[in-house]
């Protein structure tokens, strides 16, 4: 069971990387955005992929820290910079837009620290979700605030927000060990992950 | 020590001596070939301590520790060209990428063919093209990435680091499989043939857009 859902997980981000590659391909201006998705997932499907080999190879997890947790910094990283890109392209209403929500948007990094508070006192296992909070804490509060400046960003960063909020519960799913709820939540982010690229073509438009 | 001494000694001094001769773009390929040369030189010191220092076994020192070092040291002289030079050019800092990784994997045969004795003509061709290709496609991955990302000043920093972790990752995921029984060592010297190929494609894709 375990290898099956490690395998179909692989081959659909295996799915959305190829669409995204190709996509990028086809476009003819102001791929950008594009290009920094398919690093993302990339780097998301590289870490998958290591993760499954690892359990058909040596026949379990890889124990402590590995190479696929930098799969997620990695994602996180190129989300980041797709963000400070967007930015860039922000119209002096959007801006304003976006300025007037900056004490709201701080409930991205908020909602963070208290899933990193609970992984601490549930799971033990603080010094590496630290590293991995600091990023999704910056994360959110621009994802936050790319929403708030309205338009086709809201859109985008809608589909965004739903999948990391979604990651945070895979996360503590999985430092729980409830198996059956991590895997229906997985399910679920990819399916999300499907329309990261109609979300992105509106992100593009402006 | 003294035997990786001597092949960083044998490789680097002819290529110093060149530095001094050559000019303009072969003098940079030069310069930052030699670059890799010595960041493999560190790293095969490097590898073995933290493998000592963390008490972990050498094939999982391999997949979880190697990866991350040597793609980390590998990136130190293209990081180092970036905030140095003024004003580089896209085409620049992938030349300068490839120059490190072509330097760092001459110095990592090298150095295996000196380790293992002559491992048989098979054995050294297969594991020169397989990481050959793995290294030098990370660096390419690396510096089209770094290439892409260089008008868009706010975009690099985070970009940097991502394809930092998509390079460790891959690189992983050889190592993974080439210390794995014999199936899957096969696949993972297929993995950077298809990692080459995929890149190819793509460098054909931006030649044509740029032209």
């Amino acid at each position: 069971m375990e290898k099956i859902v490690e395998i179909a997980g692989c081959f659909i981000q295996l799915g959305v990387l190829a669409f995204l590659a190709v996509w990028a391909a086809r476009q003819t201006k102001e791929i950008w955005l594009f290009r920094l998705m398919t690093c993302a997932f990339a780097c998301f499907f590289f870490g998958t992929l290591f993760w499954t080999l690892h359990i058909f190879v040596t026949g379990g997890w890889p124990q402590g820290f590995n190479a696929s947790y930098l799969s997620y910094l990695g994602f996180y990283c190129f989300f980041l910079a797709a963000e400070a890109g967007l930015k860039e392209k922000w119209t002096d209403e959007q801006r304003s837009a976006a300025q007037r929500h900056r004490k709201t948007a701080l409930l991205g990094p908020v909602v963070v620290v208290l899933f990193h508070a609970s992984y601490i006192l549930l799971a033990g296992r603080p010094v590496l979700r630290t590293v991995f909070s600091v990023f999704l804490s910056l994360l959110f509060y621009h994802i936050l605030l790319g929403f708030f400046a309205g338009g086709a960003y809201r859109r985008y960063h809608g589909v965004v927000l739903v999948a990391f909020v979604l990651e945070l519960l895979i996360y503590l799913m999985g430092s729980l060990g409830w198996d059956t709820i991590y895997y229906i939540v997985s399910g679920m982010q990819l399916a999300v992950w499907f329309f990261i690229i109609p979300a992105i073509k509106e992100g593009m438009k402006i | 020590m003294i035997e990786t001494a001597n092949i960083l000694i044998a490789l680097a001094l002819p290529l110093c001596l060149a530095l001094f001769l050559a000019r303009g773009e072969v003098r940079r390929f030069v310069g930052f070939f030699t670059a890799g040369l010595l960041c493999a030189f560190l790293a095969v010191h490097i590898n073995s301590f933290l493998a000592s220092v963390s008490g972990m076994a050498a094939t999982e020192a391999l997949v979880k520790l190697t990866p991350i070092n040597e793609e980390i040291l590998k990136a130190l002289p293209v990081f180092c060209y970036l905030l140095t030079a003024r004003s580089p050019e896209r085409s620049d800092v992938a030349g300068v990428a490839i120059a490190v990784g072509l330097g760092f994997v001459t110095y990592e045969n090298c150095f295996l063919l000196v380790q293992l004795g002559g491992g048989g003509f098979l054995l050294t061709l297969i594991r020169g093209l397989a990481a050959g290709f793995m290294h030098v496609s990370c660096a390419v991955l690396l510096g089209y990435g770094l290439s892409l990302l260089l008008n868009h000043r706010y975009m690099l920093l985070p970009g940097a680091f991502g394809l930092l972790c998509v390079q460790s990752i891959f690189h992983a995921t050889y190592n993974l499989l080439v210390t794995a029984s014999s199936g899957w060592q096969v696949a993972g010297y297929i993995l950077p043939l298809a990692m080459a190929a995929a890149l190819l494609l793509w460098r054909g894709k931006m030649e044509t857009e740029s032209g």
